[in-house]
């Protein structure tokens, strides 16, 4: 699949108008049309399609996916520097979409049709439909210009005296113990993972309130509030605990969603993430680092496809029996 | 209850615990990172603003743009294809080697030599490419032969940056990217790519062009570049202090920034000369009159005032009143009746339609360029399209015309009249071609013995263009920036460099 993924995007590349060396050499200078057919052929762009993909399917088997036209660096050391800027983002993210979205969901579903609910409601629907760079640049204003509690953009300060090593830099605080260090991580953190975590709040609370809602009509809920248990043990013991399946499954199909949604984030925030890079690299028609970061998001996909697969046998215990 | 105060206190700290720059450490927020930090290995102009802080060139320019020494003394052109530069002594790397003429031969040897760079060649051997060799004649003079007589050379040096011949030696061309040593006023402290690049002041600095003054070591304590790709961002960067230079500002922000106390706008006649081009290969645009139609329907002077908020000088030709070869001719003066006449003239009295295509950055103008041409019957529709896209099809002439630009750092026309509108040339998407302009470049290129023949060549060729009209000359637009007050001792520059050698900031 992955390579189908690779064939097709080398394709569309292809087909696509714009000459990567023209861009590079821009608008500007003399340069002779022999220095153009040479940079081409550096990077063998004169070749015929079926023989750049098949040197670039052979060198990407082992590892190695190019040398940038633009940065003129490996597409391999692009990516690792900015992949775990992007990971950790959006683990972030997610974090703060499952801290804040499962209790509304709770709450919504407990008092339904309520004020809360609504209010709920509304602003699950507000989160869903802000672009995200709209949301990104009001959070900016308000939080890091106006009340500067946040700082605008950037992942570090300088002067924390971390040095990155993991390319995760709270993983590095907390592995170097510099807790100003990892304050100031935070602290970058936040406005960006909020914008980014928008959209998945709010489809987690919706979704958690449906799925509470179907499951406090089950007969086992009856039972337990028969048994004269507490209404908060059977919400959150019996009921959300069967109820969180589908969201959990949902939530790990929306990881790649939100990894390869937030590059518009990345952009308002000087986030310095994959999605960033790529973007220019498809302005620029940056073929091997498109190409990369492509392989980046298809192997994404793929493995968090596999996770939420596995996740059903390992939260329903029926499916990995395989009984009726 | 009580823990869930304690989380909200920890919360708020951590809110309000923010890391100050502290001291006097000038913060540059710029629209894209470096792409290298190897002077030799790039052609981006965000990346030499960048270096030019760490690295210097054997010549530099005053904020006017004038050429003045900097690793060299002085200079002599010895024949018409030899030169021979004098180097400043007492100059060191920031590791403290000697600075010698070693180290610029083996400069223009990366740049010009084909597999120099880890295999590949330099970009920016086209900027350099009549240079065919450079010879040591001691340890502080160096003589560079051209293969033909090569006058634009003093005008291409200050691009092109000294590096260490003994440090890339030892290090490899690609730790070097990373690990740069210069002999610039900063030396580098860290790169967190796509984030930052950290510089401190370098203590031995010989104190840069005496032409500039102050000379001496700079005054900052540090100085990051930040990236911050978003406008928006960089101007909320700017208004919250985080940054005190802010580049790259739309006219339609300076406003938001005059209205706050502690900013203020700086702005620069730039480099890029911006045209109306027409595809002259095929009808409507090969026939003159129209051209010249298009020309008198165009009112320059209100779109500057309007759509630029003032913020550009309007040109007769492709050059800019900076450079020392600019001819002041007559411009077109906008007269509608005119233009209706020279198109009926054309044998289009009921005028014709046509699509003006252009970039994101000139869609504004474009649309107003559009009304304008209606206003003389022409029926105009305006496409806005990704650069990547436009370019293949203005090369193949596939359209029929266009708003662009092109971007002239050197002031010398080699770099704008030659690939703009020689026959054949990359720049040429107009597809003109006139046998006097070609032997004109040819003449000035390789023909002139002296500046005043050259001179003259180059003028002559701007009157052919302004009579012929491949291109409506627009204008150069100004270079904006948003700056904090407390920045003081730094002038924007025209060629979009930043250089902070000079720079201090107030408490």
């Amino acid at each position: 699949m992955v390579l189908g993924v690779t064939f097709v995007v080398f394709l569309l590349l292809w087909l696509t108008p714009g000459d990567p060396v023209e861009i590079f050499l821009g608008q500007t200078g003399p340069i002779t049309a022999e220095e153009i057919a040479r940079i081409r052929r550096e990077f063998g762009l004169d070749q015929p399609f079926l023989v750049q993909y098949g040197r670039f399917v052979a060198r990407a088997l082992r590892g190695d996916l190019g040398t940038s036209i633009i940065h003129r660096r490996p597409v391999v050391s692009l990516l690792a520097q900015t992949i775990p800027a992007t990971v950790e983002l959006t683990l972030f993210a997610a974090l703060i979409a499952l801290l804040v979205g499962v209790p509304a969901g709770v709450i919504a579903a407990v008092r339904r049709r309520s004020l809360l609910d609504m209010a709920g409601t509304v602003i699950a629907l507000a989160g869903v439909s802000l672009p995200g760079f709209w949301l990104g640049l009001i959070l900016v204003i308000a939080f890091a210009v106006n009340l500067k509690v946040f700082p605008v953009a950037g992942r570090l300060s300088f002067g924390t005296g971390l040095v990155p090593q993991t390319g995760f830099l709270l993983l590095d605080a907390l592995l170097q113990r510099k807790l100003s260090a990892l304050v100031d991580v935070l602290r970058h953190l936040v406005l960006p993972a909020w914008a980014t975590s928008a959209g998945m709040m709010a489809m987690t609370m919706r979704l958690v309130r449906s799925s509470l809602l179907e499951t406090l009509n089950q007969e086992y809920v009856h039972t337990a509030r028969a048994k004269g248990l507490a209404e908060h043990r059977v919400i959150l013991a019996h009921a959300l605990r069967n109820g969180l399946l589908p969201v959990i499954t949902a939530l790990a199909l929306n990881l790649g969603a939100l990894l390869s949604g937030n590059m518009v984030v990345e952009t308002v925030f000087g986030w310095p993430g994959v999605g960033r890079l790529v973007v220019q690299a498809i302005q620029t028609r940056d073929y091997p680092l498109v190409q990369g970061g492509v392989l980046f998001y298809a192997l994404t996909f793929v493995a968090l496809n596999l996770l939420a697969d596995l996740s059903y046998g390992f939260l329903d215990p029926r499916i990995r029996h395989g009984r009726e | 209850m009580r823990k869930f105060l304690c989380v909200s206190v920890s919360l708020l700290a951590l809110a309000l615990s923010g890391l100050g720059q502290g001291g006097k450490t000038l913060v540059v927020g710029i629209d894209a990172d470096a792409l290298t930090l190897d002077p030799g290995n790039f052609r981006h102009r965000e990346t030499e603003t960048i270096l030019r802080n760490m690295f210097d060139a054997l010549v530099t320019r005053t904020s006017t743009m004038e050429i003045v020494p900097e690793l060299a003394v002085s200079w002599e052109r010895v024949s018409d294809t030899e030169w021979i530069f004098y180097l400043r002594d007492g100059v060191t790397w920031h590791d403290g080697t000697p600075f010698t003429a070693e180290d610029v031969v083996f400069t223009v040897e990366r740049t010009i030599k084909e597999g120099r760079i880890s295999g590949r060649t330099s970009p920016r051997k086209g900027l350099l490419d009549p240079v065919t060799d450079a010879i040591a004649l001691d340890r502080l003079t160096v003589k560079l032969i051209t293969a033909v007589p090569y006058p634009a050379l003093i005008a291409f040096l200050p691009h092109h940056l000294i590096v260490p011949k003994h440090y890339v030696e030892a290090v490899g061309d690609e730790y070097f990217a990373e690990h740069p040593v210069g002999t610039g006023p900063f030396k580098f402290v860290r790169w967190d790519k796509g984030v930052q690049i950290v510089m401190e002041p370098y203590e031995n600095y010989y104190g840069g062009s005496p032409a500039i003054p102050p000379v001496g070591p700079a005054k900052l304590e540090r100085v990051i570049f930040r990236v911050l790709p978003e406008t928006s961002t960089r101007v909320a960067a700017l208004k919250a202090g985080e940054i005190h230079i802010a580049t790259r500002i739309p006219p339609d922000l300076i406003p938001e920034l005059e209205a706050d106390p502690n900013l203020r706008v700086m702005a620069v006649r730039g480099t890029r000369s911006a045209f109306l081009e027409m595809n002259v290969t095929r009808p409507p645009f090969n026939d003159l009159r129209v051209r010249r139609a298009i020309a008198h329907a165009l009112h320059v002077d209100l779109i500057i005032e309007h759509v630029l908020g003032g913020l550009a000088t309007p040109i007769p030709s492709l050059m800019s009143p900076d450079s020392p070869f600019y001819q002041d001719l007559p411009r077109y003066p906008y007269d509608p009746a005119r233009a209706r006449a020279l198109l009926a003239e054309a044998g289009y009295p009921q005028g014709f339609s046509f699509t003006l295509d252009c970039t994101p950055p000139f869609k504004d103008v474009a649309l107003v360029i559009a009304e304008m041409l209606r206003e003389v019957g022409l029926d105009v529709k305006v496409q806005v399209w990704e650069w990547g896209l436009l370019l293949p099809k203005l090369l193949a002439r596939e359209r029929d015309a266009w708003v662009a630009d092109w971007g002239n750092a050197t002031l010398d026309p080699m770099d704008i009249m030659i690939p703009k509108l020689r026959t054949g040339e990359r720049g040429n998407y107009s597809g003109y071609s006139s046998c006097l302009y070609d032997g004109l470049m040819h003449f000035a290129e390789y023909i002139a013995r002296t500046a005043e023949s050259r001179l003259a060549a180059y003028q002559l060729a701007q009157e052919l263009i302004a009579y012929e009209l491949p291109l409506v000359p627009l204008w150069v637009a100004q270079e904006i920036y948003g700056v904090s007050r407390r920045v003081v001792g730094w002038q924007p520059s025209p060629d979009s460099r930043i250089n902070l050698h000079r720079a201090d900031l107030l408490d």
